[in-house]
């Protein structure tokens, strides 16, 4: 897999051509996982992206979980009957 | 490119040009099969607690939390601002199957008052209606109908006084009692449909017996009455939208307060709930969507901030309609092409008789949908039995146990060995088996395929020491010869085609082994007779998955410890498309047939390792030719 950060410009930005020529996901931070292969390699070519290792990509991750909770946490009982506590997320 | 079925070389540029009703083109059209979220435009304001409606080309988002009376709408390119509503709302009920025809009702206002008033939208201006609710409330259960004929379902009021499950109805002017939701009331989740036939599900239930659910309630236009249950997780904080009750889609949401967002996408028919694409990214407290089963949108939700991206879906209902039968010109390859009928067709499952031997774990299989050759079984067994479409008949002991098969019914071959390394092959005469030739490396768990016992291929697995092995080996009868070594060894790979066009597709390689591809894989490698080269990778990771058919024309379903193992693609030679979902649930069973008809058969499920049923694939015969 590959990771990268990468900022959802909307429209285009993931096509159904893309997601039909390869794996693509979405996490917290702007972090992106796609497959490895010619096709992903294309879609980031087009867009803007910084490359991360798995572990960089996972701290993103965990950093904006951490940070959500914390905002979580200090909500009022009223705001989290309305939400979720988020919870951790495992790259692939 | 998905579905092309010939090539007409003898045409050039200049005389297509003149022929009518001809696209001329660089390149090939997109595969539109795909049922997939894609990203959409993203909204200018970050929202969630906001109601909405429409259509995916046609589409109104207005409120928020923290309240506002602004109002967006999209017409599946752009955002643009919309009217704005009289009173600023938050968690607050939309109603409307167009952007341009849209009501909104309840919620609470900038200084968190309770809200009983209604306003419609004309594409416009927002009115305020002069009726008003009997109840006010909020985080009602979406919104059933239109801004004409609505439905407010459910909700909360006040605080700490549990759930509501009085159902208001709403003709464009006034409010009247609706039908009332079965059990203790219900919140935060999503409704759909029309006014006389809609939909209810998930969302939270209060005391006194509060907790996120998973089942739905269908309303006839009077009263409710239990629906079916979804297959994920119970949840609340989605959205669904239809056309209609028996056309809906939901999708987001709150798992529960301890776990996951649900990222999954459910579909519902009228009877039963099915799994979906999965959206582009977790979308927890998204409270409404837009659009059709085919043609479906969401937006916003909340995730430490209020979300400004949307995803736009599109979905098919077993066929590629949107270019089937479609002829283009490709003026770079100087080819006239037309997208196939019969190959990116769908086909359907069914289950058949249960087989006779032993069933379970680690089964293989070959030959056709009518004729099909099953091994193994019952762990590691030498059993073997054959498929005539519909039933099982037991065949004579293999000489040993084995990891992979091949061939026919009446000439197949199977070689290896299931959880340890072997090399002894065994060649099956259409009455006996008997051993004939051996590996050149000792493996198990390995990926084979092959159309008869003369022309087998066996590829990566394990060696003895337990490492991946990239070799392949190929079989004429009588001896193993050498072959091209795999991209990504990996163990119980899909594998389907002959010794020169075979494909290899998903399995597994554990971490410890390391490099780029490890886990389940989605990783998809073609072989030609002498080499591999990476194909499309499958839309999703498969461990020990089924396959039958050939590199242009295959079918992958099941694989385990992927949540959701029920799930078909279809290769054309490039990509893989969604095909109808499998009617078991399964992994390390045994497979065999062509695109067109096809079984798995065996394998373990989830709860019982040890299944002995069988489905049966099949594709309606479809044709097409080129002038």
């Amino acid at each position: 897999m590959i990771y990268v950060v990468a900022t959802n410009t909307g429209k285009g930005f993931v096509t159904h051509d893309d997601r039909s020529r390869f794996w693509i996901r979405g996490y917290p931070g702007e972090v992106w996982v796609t497959d490895d292969n010619g096709h992903a390699f294309d879609w980031r070519s087009r867009h803007t992206v910084t490359e991360k290792t798995k572990v960089e990509a996972q701290a993103i991750v965990d950093t904006e979980i951490a940070d959500a909770q914390t905002a979580y946490d200090a909500s009022s009982a009223e705001e989290q009957a309305r939400t979720s506590r988020p919870a951790a997320i495992v790259l692939p | 490119m998905s579905g092309i079925v010939a090539d007409n070389t003898n045409l050039r540029s200049g005389q297509i040009k003149a022929a009518a009703g001809i696209s001329s083109r660089p390149d090939d059209p997109p595969v539109l099969a795909l049922n997939t979220w894609t990203t959409a435009a993203n909204m200018s304001l970050g929202r969630y607690g906001f109601a909405g409606g429409g259509g995916q080309n046609n589409a109104i988002v207005c409120g928020n939390d923290p309240a506002t009376t602004s109002s967006e709408e999209y017409d599946g390119t752009t955002w643009s601002g919309g009217g704005s509503m009289a009173t600023a709302r938050k968690h607050f009920t939309g109603f409307g199957q167009t952007g341009s025809a849209f009501g909104v009702a309840s919620g609470r206002d900038g200084s968190n008052n309770y809200l009983n008033t209604a306003e419609t939208y004309n594409g416009t201006a927002f009115s305020t209606a002069p009726g008003t609710m009997a109840t006010a409330r909020w985080m009602a259960n979406g919104g059933v109908g239109t801004s004409t004929a609505g439905m407010v379902v459910g909700g909360a009021y006040p605080p700490g006084s549990g759930r509501l499950s009085s159902c208001e109805e709403f003709d464009g002017t006034s409010f009247s009692a609706g039908g009332t939701l079965a059990g203790d009331g219900r919140s935060e989740g999503a409704s759909t449909g029309i006014q006389t036939s809609a939909i209810q599900v998930g969302g939270e239930d209060g005391p006194p017996s509060p907790g996120y659910q998973g089942a739905a309630q269908e309303y006839d236009g009077t009263s409710w009455s239990a629906g079916a249950t979804i297959n994920g997780t119970a949840r609340k904080g989605m959205t669904s939208h239809g056309a209609s009750q028996t056309a809906v889609w939901m999708a987001g949401g709150n798992a529960d307060v301890a776990g996951p967002d649900a990222s999954d996408m459910e579909l519902y028919d009228g009877t039963s709930w099915s799994y979906g694409a999965f959206l582009l990214n977790k979308r927890p407290s998204v409270p409404a969507g837009a659009g059709t089963t085919t043609a479906g949108l969401i937006s916003g939700g909340y995730w430490r901030t209020n979300l400004t991206s949307a995803e736009e879906y599109t979905g098919y209902s077993g066929t590629i309609d949107s270019v089937e039968g479609t002829l283009w010109y490709n003026t770079t390859e100087q080819k006239l092409k037309i997208s196939s009928v019969g190959i990116m067709t769908s086909g359907t499952w069914v289950t058949a008789g249960n087989i006779t031997g032993p069933g379970g774990m680690y089964m293989y299989g070959a030959g056709t949908g009518t004729a099909g050759l099953l091994c193994g079984g019952g762990g590691d067994t030498d059993a073997s039995q054959s498929f005539d479409g519909s039933t099982w008949t037991a065949l004579a002991n293999m000489t040993n146990t084995h990891a992979t098969a091949g061939g026919t019914v009446s000439g197949g071959v199977s070689w290896g060995g299931v959880t340890t390394a072997q090399t002894y092959t065994s060649i099956y005469d259409g009455s006996t088996w008997s051993s004939e030739g051996v590996l050149a490396n000792s493996c198990w768990s390995a990926g084979g395929c092959g159309a008869s016992y003369q022309a087998c291929l066996t590829f990566t697995g394990l060696y003895a020491n337990d490492t991946y092995r990239s070799t392949t080996e190929e079989y004429t009868g009588a001896a193993w010869t050498s072959g091209g070594n795999v991209g990504v060894g990996c163990q119980r790979p899909a594998g389907f085609g002959i010794v020169s066009a075979a494909l290899k597709t998903g399995g597994m390689r554990h971490p410890s082994a390391g490099g780029p591809y490890t886990g389940n894989l989605s990783y998809t490698e073609e072989y030609d007779g002498s080499s591999w080269t990476q194909g499309g990778n499958l839309p999703r990771t498969r461990e020990a998955p089924t396959g039958f058919g050939k590199v242009s024309a295959g079918v992958v379903t099941n694989g385990g410890t992927d949540a959701y193992n029920i799930e078909t693609y279809l290769y054309d030679g490039t990509a893989w498309t969604t095909g109808s979902n499998s009617v078991l649930e399964r992994y390390n069973g045994g497979s065999g047939g062509t695109f067109s008809s096809g079984w798995t058969a065996g394998g373990g499920s989830p709860t019982d390792a040890s299944q002995n049923t069988t489905q049966v694939w099949t594709v309606p015969d479809a044709a097409i030719t080129l002038g």
